[in-house]
């Protein structure tokens, strides 16, 4: 009880809405984000097609700190904390402003690195004139669990009374060129698990929870939204890009977040797919979870049909959507999964599906081979 | 530009991507098969084709791109439409 | 617990790595089990380069033409990943994006290396703090 973390607020700004329901409410409607954008094609983009979220406004060069300040002012207003001052700030992101490293390769006179991931998690904290500790954590796609998993180490440390965690991604042109000229991007939308899968989209967006000891939340009487148990974390440790094809090291993220809080596999009622669409990833990930799972394997859906990939983002993203299926006890349909691929076997949800959930996961991968598995569930269990 | 050429110009590319391989591999070896060019590899290979003979090769296409006979076969084939 | 200063100085990341990997082997020599190891690269600078050198050759290009060579490396990450990859290392594999001159920011990832040796069992934590 007494290292017990829970999550009492969470902000969103996500291509499917700004703000927790508005995402809620078109995600279980099984809407997709995905749009052409005439920019893109203009500027002579092979694929203009993209996840952006098209009514949130701010300068270019913040608009991931923008993203990140709003995601945390609503995060703060759900959980009505009075923040201490030493609150820590626990944020993650693959490139941070990836438009200032544009403008700095154009010629700007800039220096990057005032627009780094550290410079996003400091931007939350003069924000709200915190002393706290602040992680900046650039862990690619796998970020948003990360750090939300290194708030929770913090607060079971006893360092602080209460954290800001999550992750901000703006929309990258250095993304967006980047995974189209290697040939992994789609253009008709991502298919998480799908026999038709051919790749990712890119999206972007903010995800910032606040936690805080669950004896504290209690105390003060805040609504407990879920608890986080474990992150299970791991390295392939094998190629810059693909995960080993054996899906191993998802596999040990996922039974590390299991055993390091003695819960049983079986136990596990809703995975939250990586499903990023690609072809091998999505395999690798496939094999993990029966790995893991075996003959017990749990419901399984994927956001990334919906939302496209935040990258540093998507897995905080998710853990919202977990977060508020665990409220609702609704695990979402998985906008762009319509046939099963006979080499993976697995089917994910198609429709809301109300259940129990007592346990859930988050899972994640990123370029570099990392894995990272968060162990959710509801506060009850 | 014969398909003789096209592949002197491929082995150069090739000797940017992967110099340990591009001294011996013959024009009918696979790239994967043979040489263990992997996904990433290949399409850093491909854009760099692109970039020197300004050609814009679609995801489709890919496959066509299995040895150096091959690639110049397409490119030649690319050229002459052209 | 083990501490290793490098430097990355204008190189590309790809052309830097190989000579950090080799420091790294020799102030903390091969890693007798790679499994039970905790990598945490401390960085203010990681990614940078690459990702200015991939834009340029986007501006030189154009978006359809650009290489991806230098995709994977703009990605602050791909260091950690890379020396994960050379040493075999698959335990827990972190990049902290923070100035290294900053105690504070030190003291965090020494506190979260310590907490993972602790809970998960590891061996050996291995911090790698790579300056300009």
């Amino acid at each position: 009880m007494n290292n017990s973390i829970v999550i009492t607020g969470i902000g969103v700004v996500s291509p499917l809405g700004v703000g927790m329901e508005m995402l809620w409410s078109n995600l279980l409607q099984s809407k997709t984000s995905l749009q052409y954008f005439a920019d893109l094609d203009a500027a002579g983009y092979r694929n203009a097609y993209a996840c952006r979220v098209t009514d949130f406004d701010a300068p270019p060069v913040y608009r991931g700190a923008w993203m990140a300040l709003d995601a945390t002012r609503q995060a703060i207003t759900q959980s009505q904390i009075q923040l201490p001052e030493n609150a820590g700030v626990f944020l993650g992101s693959t490139l941070g402003e990836s438009m200032a490293y544009e403008m700095a390769a154009e010629g700007a006179d800039l220096n990057p690195e005032d627009y780094n991931t550290y410079s996003l998690a400091n931007t939350i904290a003069k924000a709200y004139s915190l002393s706290g500790p602040i992680q900046a954590l650039s862990t690619a796609c796998t970020a948003g669990n990360y750090a939300v998993g290194a708030a929770m180490a913090s607060l079971q440390r006893g360092d602080i009374a209460v954290a800001i965690a999550g992750a901000a991604e703006p929309f990258s042109r250095i993304a967006m060129v980047g995974f189209t000229r290697s040939r992994a991007m789609a253009t008709d939308g991502c298919k998480p698990f799908d026999a038709n899968r051919n790749g990712m989209v890119l999206g972007e967006g903010a995800a910032i929870f606040i936690l805080e000891r669950k004896k504290d939340a209690l105390q003060r009487g805040a609504e407990i939204l879920a608890e986080v148990y474990s992150l299970g974390l791991s390295c392939d440790a094998y190629h810059p890009t693909s995960p080993h094809p054996d899906g191993r090291g998802l596999t040990r993220a996922m039974n590390t977040a299991l055993e390091s809080v003695r819960v049983n596999a079986g136990d596990i009622d809703w995975v939250n797919i990586h499903g990023s669409g690609t072809k091998v990833s999505d395999a690798a990930e496939a094999l993990a979870l029966k790995n893991v799972f075996e003959k017990n394997m749990p419901l399984l859906s994927g956001s990334k049909g919906a939302i496209g990939h935040a990258l540093g983002a998507a897995s905080a993203l998710e853990l919202a959507i977990c977060v508020k299926g665990i409220v609702t006890q609704t695990i979402p349909p998985t906008p762009g999964f319509t046939i099963r691929d006979p080499d993976i076997d697995l089917d994910c949800t198609t429709e809301p599906i109300q259940k129990e959930i007592r346990f859930a996961i988050n899972n994640a991968s990123a370029f570099g081979g990392l894995n990272a598995s968060l162990l959710l569930g509801s506060c009850t269990s | 530009m014969q398909e003789y050429d096209i592949i002197q110009q491929l082995r150069l590319e090739l000797s940017i991507v992967k110099p340990q391989i591009a001294n011996e591999i013959k024009d009918t070896d696979s790239f994967r098969d043979d040489w263990g060019l992997d996904s990433l590899e290949l399409v850093e290979f491909v854009a760099r084709i692109e970039q020197t003979f300004k050609i814009l090769i679609p995801d489709k296409d890919l496959q066509e791109f299995y040895s150096l006979n091959a690639t110049a076969a397409y490119l030649h084939s690319k050229m002459i439409a052209v | 617990m083990m501490i290793c200063h490098v430097h990355i100085g204008e190189k590309l990341e790809k052309e830097a790595l190989p000579g950090i990997a080799e420091t790294i082997e020799m102030e903390f020599g091969k890693p007798s089990n790679p499994d039970a190891i905790g990598l945490y690269i401390v960085s203010n600078h990681i990614g940078t380069n690459s990702s200015i050198a991939f834009w340029k050759d986007v501006i030189q290009h154009g978006p359809a033409f650009a290489n991806p060579e230098l995709f994977p490396w703009t990605l602050a990450n791909s260091a950690c990943g890379y020396i994960a990859r050379h040493f075999g290392i698959t335990g827990p594999n972190y990049t902290y994006i923070c100035p290294p001159e900053n105690p504070e920011c030190i003291n965090e990832v020494v506190k979260q290396a310590e907490t993972d040796r602790e809970n998960l069992g590891m061996e050996e934590v291995w911090i790698i703090i790579i300056h300009i």
